[in-house]
């Protein structure tokens, strides 16, 4: 089959497959976090842990919740890697150096993923099971709650309670999280990918070499990995390994699966507010971006006459590229893993073009809204939509409202702080990094190419995204430790200020619609929305993607 | 065997953790 109509045909399939689930799962996300009734597991896990789980916690008091729950995360996850090798599963793994584990603890805890290290290498069994993945689970959940609890302070009215931190987490984990992460399991252990916890074995090849061939429970991983965006992977070279990620069939099935939720989320939300028109909305926003952010990758992916003359003689840009999967497969993914928090990847995104790459590094400077990552992509894309309102407002005399609740000048300013937040941190780390000894030492790249490297993995980590432009030797402790830094404030900060938004918002009483509202569930407000995210992220970024991406792509 | 290092990245992280509980503490404070 021609490979553009293959690549057509794969990109159709999975819109219409994640058309499909927008209704069903987004009603189910709905009704997980408004049923009145806990399950009976739910109730167990409550009273082992002291929890009330009806009582509703003040915005200050969801946050306090979140900061105690992750910085006893980031401890916990730092001393099983540190002391792996004298507990079992280890299949012989050495302790993890301290630089590598505090990196690796704050990228886990912060759904990043960020991974100095090759899993396969490093990290045992029960570091991978009960450390990592545990957080693959818990993060996600995290991400979700925070979202759910500031849809509640639409929802809400004159109370300063947006619901509780402890039921939210637990059944964001018990109700959506581990039933998807089994079907999906199941499917990519269908499709050829492995599941075990055989020790590794080291083989003779045919001219006579040895070679060790790993095992783990890859296919568990891998599928809440992709669901929660977490993105990672048990091996280095992520889903371009074929244990991973073996065949075309679980090519697909991993892009879905971390496309899934965050596309079904504003159906929650619209559900939640009782407006599916305000969900509509909002993800026709996501899917414009998105599949914006696939044909431009695509394109300068696949047209050679912007790749340069070695891709140009062997008829395409296959540096860095997975053959199984080809520049397509590597576009679509690519994409898919950048709009989301993800992370994860089936190619080298340091080999793509550089206009390519410049849109993966966009994407996620974007805040990751179109659709974002678990949970997040939903707070991130409803304060953007505040501001667009505000920004209409402005424009046009109408009334700053959106979804029944007042744009006031207390709101803007949480906004403010909210977008502020993630530039402050990735231009500051990189300006220190590019300026400093410590920094530019492990810069292998010189000229521009070196300098949206550094970008990126700011970015990326502040983003909590997780992927990264390889050619940095990010492993340097200077690197670890910013890294580490940027990660955990570029994850709670926005958070505190999503969710002290939300209290205001939940404070207000409800204001009725006018002829004076603007109506938000129209084509001009979502062209009005995408062009807020467009300009907003542009004229923040854009000095360091002209001289990054755009200097280099025109040299 | 806990290294020096080790006690770095714990204080690290509480000083991390307390800093964003300082900004929350001060939004709340800005609040009322």
């Amino acid at each position: 089959m021609n490979s553009t109509l293959a690549a057509w045909l794969q990109f159709l399939f999975l819109v219409a497959a994640l058309a499909a689930c927008y209704v069903p799962l987004g009603n189910y996300i709905a009704k997980t976090f408004t049923d009145k009734n806990h399950w009976r597991v739910e109730r167990g896990i409550y009273k082992l842990t002291g929890v009330d789980p009806d009582a509703d916690m003040r915005w200050a008091v969801y946050v306090r919740s979140i900061l105690a729950f992750s910085l006893v995360a980031v401890l916990f996850l730092y001393l099983i890697q540190r002391t792996q090798h004298w507990l079992f599963w280890s299949v012989g793994m050495a302790n993890v150096p301290t630089d590598t584990a505090w990196n690796t603890a704050a990228s886990f805890v912060t759904n990043t993923n960020w991974q100095n290290y090759a899993g396969e290498a490093t990290m045992g069994y029960l570091a991978q099971q009960a450390g990592l993945m545990v957080q693959q689970f818990m993060s996600a959940a995290v991400g979700l709650a925070v979202a759910i609890a500031m849809i509640r302070g639409f929802t809400r009215s004159r109370t300063d309670r947006l619901g509780n931190f402890w039921v939210d987490v637990t059944r964001g984990t018990i109700r959506l999280l581990l039933p998807l992460a089994v079907i999906g399991c199941i499917l990519l252990m269908a499709g050829g990918a492995i599941e075990n916890l055989a020790n590794y074995h080291t083989i003779t090849t045919l001219s006579g070499a040895h070679q060790t061939i790993p095992g783990g429970t890859v296919a568990s991983q891998e599928a809440i990995k992709d669901l929660g965006n977490n993105g990672g992977g048990w091996f280095n070279t992520n889903a371009a390994h074929p244990f991973e990620n073996p065949n075309p069939f679980t090519d697909i099935l991993i892009i879905f699966m971390l496309l899934l939720i965050p596309f079904s989320t504003p159906r929650a939300f619209g559900k939640m507010v009782g407006d599916n028109r305000q969900g509509y909305a909002l993800v026709a926003v996501m899917v414009i971006i998105w599949a914006a952010a696939v044909g431009g990758v695509s394109f300068f992916e696949t047209h050679l006459g912007t790749a340069g003359v070695g891709p140009q003689l062997a008829h395409g840009t296959y540096e860095g590229v997975e053959t199984r999967f080809g520049p397509p497969g590597c576009s679509l993914f690519a994409v898919s893993t950048t709009t989301t928090s993800t992370g994860s990847v089936n190619c080298f995104h340091d080999s793509l073009t550089p206009f390519g790459g410049g849109i993966v590094l966009l994407d996620i400077a974007l805040g990751e809204i179109a659709p974002g990552g678990i949970g997040a992509g939903m707070y991130g894309i409803l304060v953007l939509a505040m501001v667009t309102v505000f920004v209409a407002g402005l424009m046009v005399g109408r009334t700053p409202e959106y979804i029944g609740k007042k744009i006031r000048p207390a709101e803007m300013k949480y906004a403010a702080l909210y977008f502020l937040t993630l530039p402050v941190l990735i231009l500051t780390f990189t300006a220190i990094a590019i300026g400093t000894k410590w920094g530019q030492e492990a810069i292998f790249n010189p000229g521009s190419h070196g300098l949206t490297e550094v970008v990126y993995a700011y970015t990326s980590m502040a983003n909590n995204n997780g992927s990264a432009f390889a050619g940095l030797g990010s492993a340097a402790p200077f690197y670890q430790i910013t890294g580490g830094i940027d990660m955990l404030l570029g994850r709670f900060l926005p958070e505190i200020f999503a969710l002290g938004l939300a209290g205001s918002l939940a404070r207000q009483a409800p204001v009725p619609r006018s002829a004076g509202t603007l109506d938000t569930r129209t084509p001009l407000f979502v062209g009005m929305l995408v062009g807020v995210v467009l300009i907003l992220v542009g004229l923040t970024y854009f000095p360091a993607l002209a001289l990054g991406p755009l200097a280099e792509g025109l040299h | 065997m806990w290294y020096l290092s080790d006690w770095f990245y714990v204080v690290l992280t509480i000083v991390v953790f307390a800093f964003m509980y300082l900004i929350l503490k001060g939004i709340e404070t800005f609040e009322r």
